[in-house]
C-alpha cells in the first residue's frame, strides 16, 4: 500500500516511517506533522492508506477523519491514538474508519494492521475493542422505561397527590421554589406524562407513593 | 340592529344557504339579501372549486391541488363553512397521500375524523373513502392496529356503496393485516370475502390469491401455496400483468429453493421471473432474480455460476445507483466467498456491505452482516476483531429486538471470549444466551398453546363476556361510588389535620433559622473575598493542569511509543531483558496516560458534558461501590464549551464531596432543559447528609456557587443531617445557551 503519516511528533512519524520501509510490503507516500497539511496534499496525491493522529494542536483528527472519509472514500484510514475511550471509537467507526491502534502497539502490532488493511479487513486494538465491548454491554445511561425515582422525588410526589401547592410543598421541605420544579419537571420527564394531572393519575395507577 | 343582521347572517350560514326568508325586517331585506345571494354563489363557487381538484388530482397535478386546497381552506374559514373547511382537508389528504407525505396526509385526515360530528356523515361514498385512505396511510407507516379499524369501519358502508368492487381492496387489506398477526383463520375468511366481491376483476382477485399463497407458505402448507400462486399466475397471464406475474414466480421459486430443497425447479420458477423481468426491462428485478438465482447456485456447490450472477446483479445494481440492492448483493457474495473458504475475501466483501448500510441506517441488516464478519473474524482465530463485530451486531439486534440473531451473538461472544481464556466473560454470555433460548423457547411453546386454546374457546368466551359485562359495569358502578367517597373524606380530614400540625412546627423553625442566617451573612462576606481570590486562583490552575495533560500526553506519550517501536525491533531476538524493558515501558506509558487523564479529560473538549459525565460515571462505577445514576432529559440540549466546562468542575467537585464523606449508596445527576431554555442539574444522594448552615463543608461549595455565577448561574443546598443531600444548579438560558432546533 501507498501510505501517509499523519502525526504532529515529527520523531514519531519518521520512526513509524522508517520501520514501515524496511518492511518492503508498503511504500510511504509521505509524512506530515500539520493537520491542516493533510486536504490539500490529498488533492494532488491519494495514498491507499492514511496513518492518522487524533490529538493535534491544529485540527482535530476527528474531524479530519471525517473530512478525508467524506471527500474520499477510498483512502482507508488507520488511527494511532493514546486515546482507548470507546466515545472516540464510536465516533470513528461511524466516520468509516479501518483501523484503530493504541499508540502503544508494538511492532507486530502495526504489521499486522497494514496487512489486514490491506486485504480489506479492518484491524482494531485489543485495548480498544475490550473498553468497547464493555461500554457496549451495559447502557452507560439510564433507559427512561427503568428509571428509579430518587427520595426527594417521592417526596415531592407524595406532598402533590396530596393536593399541596409548590408553595405549600417549599415550605414543607424546607426548600425553594426552583428545587420542586426541577423535581417536578424530572419527575413528568421521567415518567413521560406532560403535566401534573397525568403526574397524579399515573403515580396511582404505578402505586409509586 | 346589527345584531340582528348578525343573526341572519349566521342563521344563513348555519343552515347550509339554504333561502330563508328574513322574518320581520323589511326595512334591511335588501342587505341580508345581499347576503344571502353571495353565499349561494359561494356554495356554486365551492363545488366547482372541487371539481377543479378533484381534476387537478385525476391529471396527478398533486401540487397544484393542494395549493387550491388551501385557497379553498382561506376560502371556506372567510365565508364561515365549516363543510367546505373539512371538504378542503379531505382533499389535502388525498394529494399528500399521492405524494407519499403520509404523515402530512394523515394529519389531514384525522382532522376530520376527530372533528366532534363528522361533517360528512350523510355522504356514504365520501365517509368510505375518507376511511380507506386513513387506513392506507396508516398501512404505509405501519401502524398496522389503527389501520385495521379504519378499515373495519369500512365495512360499516359495506351495503350502501353502488359499486361493490372497491370492497374488494378493503377485504385485501384487512386480510394483509391479520396475516402479518399470523392471524391465518381471520385473513382468509377476509380474502374469501373479497374473492367474492371480485368475480369480474382479474386483478384483484391474482393479488388476493398471490397472497393466500403468501398465507398459506406462511404455515408451511407448501403445496396449497403452491395451488394458490399457480391460480394467481393463471389470472395475471390472462391480464398479461407481467408484474404480477413475476412476483408469483419468484414466490415459487423462494418456496423451492427455502423449503422443498429443489434446487432445479427453483431455478427453472426464478429464471421464468428473470425472463419476465428482462423483457420488461425492469433492472431492479433482474437484480434481484440474478441474486436468488446465485443463491440457488451456492447451495448446489455450483460457486462460478454463483459468482457469475453475483456480478451481473452488482453491475445492474452499480448502474441504476441502488445502495440496498448493491449491499444485498455484496452480503451474497460474502457468503459465497464463505463458503469457498476464502474468508480473509470474504470479510473484505462484507465491509464493504457494512460500509452502505451504515450510510443508509439499514439496521437490520446491518445486525446481521456484523454478526457474519465476527464469525469469519473468529474462524480466522481474530477473537478480538471478532468480538467488535460481535458487539456491534449485538447492538443493533437489540435495537431491532431480533431475539434470534441475539440468542446466535451472545453463543458466538461465549465463545471467543473462551478462546481469549476471558472465562468471567465468557461465563456471563453463555448466560445471558441460554437465558435467552429459555425464553425463546417459552414464547414459541405459549404461543402455540394460546393459539390452540383461541380456537376451541373463542365462542365460549364471547358469549360469556357479554354476559358478564352487564354484571361487572352494574357492580362496580355502585362499589366505586361509596369507595371514592369515603377515600375524599380521610383524604380530606387528614390533609387538614396535617396542614395545620406542619404549620406551626415551621413557624417555629423559622424563626430560628432567621437568626442563624444573620449570623451567617456576617460570615459570608468575610468569605466572599477569600472565595474570589480561590475561584481565580482555581482557574490558573485549571489552564495550567490542561497545559500539564497535554504536554505530557503529548510530548512524554509521543516518546515512549517512539522507544517501543525501536525496541520492538528487536523483539525477535528475544533477549530477556528487551523484554523486561518492554512491559516496563507499557506500565510507564499507561502511568502517563492515567495521569494526563486525570489532570484534564480530552472527552469533554471533543464529545461534551454528557460524554464526559459517563466516563466518570465508568470509572466511580468500577473503583466505588456506589450506584451514580445519570439522566440527560433532554437529548437534544446543545451547551457552549465554556458553560460546560464550568459545568463539569462544578459537579466534579459536588460528585468528589458525595465520595468522600457523604456514605451514600446512590448518587443521582439529572440534567433538564427548562422551558426557558436555561438549564437545571440536580445532584442528589442518599447518605449522611450535613448542615449547609455550618461552615465546615462551606469553602468548597462557596468555591462551587461562585465559578457557576461567573456565568450567570445559581446553586442550592438543600441538606440536613440524617437525610442526604441535594443540590440543584441552575443555570439561565443567555444567548450562549440554545436548544439546537435542527435536529
Amino acid at each position: 500500500m501507498n501510505i501517509l503519516i499523519v502525526d504532529d511528533h515529527k520523531i514519531l512519524a519518521e520512526g513509524l516511517a522508517e520501520l514501515i520501509r524496511k518492511t518492503k510490503d508498503h511504500k510511504i507516500e509521505g509524512v506530515i506533522t500539520k493537520g491542516l497539511d493533510v486536504l490539500p496534499f490529498l488533492e494532488n496525491k491519494l495514498p491507499d492508506l492514511v496513518i492518522l493522529d487524533l490529538e493535534m494542536p491544529d485540527i482535530s483528527g476527528i474531524v479530519l477523519a471525517r473530512e478525508i472519509q467524506k471527500k474520499y472514500a477510498s483512502v482507508k484510514i488507520l488511527i494511532l491514538s493514546m486515546h482507548t475511550e470507546p466515545e472516540y471509537f464510536e465516533e470513528l467507526f461511524n466516520a468509516g474508519i479501518s483501523g484503530y491502534i493504541n499508540k502503544n502497539a508494538g511492532k507486530n502490532e502495526i504489521i499486522e494492521a497494514l496487512e489486514m488493511i490491506g486485504k480489506g479487513n479492518t484491524y482494531y486494538g485489543q485495548e480498544i475493542i475490550n473498553a468497547y465491548v464493555n461500554y457496549q454491554k451495559k447502557p452507560a445511561i439510564d433507559k427512561h422505561e427503568d428509571l428509579k425515582i430518587t427520595q426527594r422525588e417521592k417526596e415531592v410526589l407524595k406532598l402533590i397527590l396530596e393536593g399541596n401547592t409548590t408553595l405549600e410543598i417549599c415550605e414543607k421541605l424546607f426548600v425553594t421554589k426552583n428545587t420542586v420544579d426541577s423535581h417536578r419537571k424530572n419527575l413528568l420527564s421521567k415518567l413521560g406524562v406532560k403535566n401534573t394531572a397525568e403526574l397524579v393519575k399515573i403515580a396511582i395507577e404505578r402505586k409509586l407513593v | 340592529m346589527y345584531k340582528i343582521l348578525l343573526v341572519i347572517f349566521v342563521l344563513q350560514t348555519i343552515n347550509g344557504f339554504s333561502i330563508r326568508k328574513p322574518i320581520d325586517l323589511t326595512k334591511h331585506y335588501t342587505f341580508s339579501f345581499i347576503i344571502l345571494k353571495q353565499s349561494v354563489n359561494d356554495e356554486e363557487k365551492f363545488k366547482e372549486l372541487e371539481r377543479i381538484i378533484n381534476d387537478k388530482i385525476k391529471q396527478e397535478k398533486f401540487a397544484d391541488a393542494i395549493s387550491l386546497c388551501t385557497n379553498m381552506e382561506k376560502e371556506a374559514i372567510n365565508a364561515n363553512s365549516e363543510y367546505w373547511q373539512y371538504v378542503s382537508y379531505y382533499y389535502s389528504g388525498i394529494s399528500t397521500k399521492s405524494l407519499k407525505d403520509y404523515k402530512t396526509a394523515l394529519n389531514h385526515f384525522l382532522k376530520i375524523i376527530h372533528h366532534k360530528h363528522i361533517p360528512f356523515r350523510e355522504e356514504d361514498e365520501r365517509m368510505f373513502k375518507l376511511f380507506r385512505y386513513t387506513g392506507e396511510v396508516y398501512k404505509k407507516l405501519e401502524s398496522y392496529t389503527e389501520a385495521f379499524s379504519c378499515y373495519k369501519k369500512c365495512l360499516d358502508y359495506k351495503d350502501k356503496l353502488v359499486d361493490k368492487k372497491t370492497l374488494v381492496p378493503i377485504y385485501a387489506s384487512l386480510g394483509f393485516i391479520y396475516s402479518s398477526q399470523h392471524n391465518f383463520i381471520n385473513a382468509r375468511e377476509c380474502y374469501l370475502n373479497g374473492l367474492s366481491f371480485a368475480k369480474d376483476d382479474d386483478y384483484a382477485a391474482s393479488v388476493i390469491y398471490n397472497n393466500l399463497g403468501n398465507d398459506e407458505y406462511s404455515q408451511g402448507n407448501f403445496s396449497k401455496a403452491i395451488e394458490y400462486y399457480i391460480q394467481s399466475i393463471q389470472l395475471s397471464e390472462k391480464l398479461k400483468d407481467w408484474e404480477g406475474l413475476a412476483s408469483s414466480y419468484n414466490n415459487l421459486g423462494n418456496i423451492y429453493t427455502n423449503d422443498l430443497k429443489d434446487a432445479r425447479k427453483a431455478i427453472e420458477f426464478y429464471t421464468k421471473s428473470l425472463d419476465i423481468e428482462k423483457k420488461a426491462q425492469n433492472n431492479e428485478g433482474i437484480a434481484m432474480e440474478l441474486n436468488n438465482i446465485g443463491n440457488v447456485y451456492i447451495t448446489q456447490q455450483k460457486y462460478t455460476e454463483a459468482e457469475k450472477s453475483f456480478k451481473e446483479a452488482l453491475q445492474i445494481y452499480s448502474g441504476v445507483k441502488n445502495p440496498e440492492g448493491i449491499a444485498k448483493t455484496l452480503e451474497n457474495t460474502g457468503n459465497l466467498y464463505n463458503k469457498l473458504g476464502k474468508y480473509s475475501k470474504a470479510i473484505a466483501t462484507f465491509i464493504r456491505c457494512i460500509d452502505i448500510r451504515k450510510k443508509n441506517n439499514d439496521e437490520i441488516n446491518l445486525a446481521n452482516v456484523y454478526n457474519s464478519v465476527g464469525a469469519l473474524y473468529f474462524y480466522q482465530k481474530e477473537y478480538n476483531q471478532a468480538l467488535f463485530y460481535y458487539s456491534k451486531a449485538l447492538e443493533f439486534s437489540r435495537i431491532k429486538n431480533n431475539k434470534n440473531l441475539t440468542e446466535r451473538i451472545y453463543f458466538g461472544m461465549q465463545e471467543a471470549f473462551a478462546q481469549l481464556q476471558q472465562y468471567d466473560k465468557a461465563y456471563t454470555y453463555l448466560q445471558d444466551y441460554s437465558n435467552l433460548k429459555d425464553t425463546l423457547l417459552n414464547a414459541t411453546i405459549s404461543k402455540q398453546i394460546i393459539d390452540i386454546q383461541e380456537k376451541y374457546e373463542k365462542n365460549k368466551i364471547q358469549q360469556q363476556v357479554a354476559l358478564q359485562t352487564m354484571e361487572i359495569k352494574n357492580k362496580s358502578l355502585q362499589r366505586n361510588g361509596i369507595l371514592a367517597f369515603l377515600i375524599l373524606a380521610i383524604l380530606s380530614f387528614s390533609s387538614i389535620l396535617y396542614i395545620i400540625f406542619q404549620k406551626r412546627k415551621n413557624e417555629k423553625l423559622l424563626y430560628i433559622r432567621n437568626s442563624k442566617i444573620k449570623d451567617q451573612e456576617i460570615k459570608n462576606l468575610i468569605q466572599d473575598s477569600e472565595i474570589r481570590s480561590m475561584v481565580s486562583l482555581a482557574e490558573g490552575k485549571e489552564k495550567e493542569r490542561k497545559r500539564i495533560s497535554r504536554e505530557l500526553h503529548d510530548r512524554v506519550g509521543s516518546m515512549l511509543s517512539l522507544v517501543k517501536l525501536n525496541l520492538s525491533n528487536y523483539e525477535e531476538g528475544n533477549d530477556p531483558v528487551i523484554k523486561e524493558n518492554l512491559i516496563l515501558l507499557d506500565s510507564t506509558y499507561q502511568e502517563v496516560r492515567n495521569i494526563s487523564h486525570n489532570l484534564h479529560s480530552g472527552l469533554l473538549n471533543h464529545f461534551g458534558l454528557k460524554a464526559v459525565l459517563v466516563d466518570l460515571k465508568r470509572t466511580i462505577e468500577s473503583q466505588n461501590s456506589i450506584h451514580f445514576n445519570l439522566t440527560f432529559h433532554d437529548e437534544n440540549l446543545v451547551i457552549p464549551k465554556e458553560t460546560e466546562e464550568v459545568i463539569f468542575r462544578v459537579l466534579q467537585e459536588l460528585i468528589t464531596n458525595v465520595l468522600k464523606h457523604s456514605e451514600a449508596i446512590n448518587l443521582d445527576i439529572q440534567v433538564n432543559c427548562n422551558e426557558d431554555g436555561g438549564i437545571s442539574i440536580t445532584v442528589e444522594d442518599d447518605g449522611k447528609g450535613f448542615d449547609p448552615l455550618s461552615n465546615k463543608e462551606g469553602i468548597g461549595l462557596k468555591n462551587a456557587s461562585y465559578r457557576l455565577s461567573s456565568i450567570g448561574g445559581s446553586m442550592e443546598i438543600n441538606s440536613k443531617p440524617g437525610r442526604g443531600s441535594c443540590f440543584l444548579l441552575y443555570i439561565p438560558a443567555s444567548e450562549n445557551v440554545n436548544k439546537n432546533l435542527i435536529s
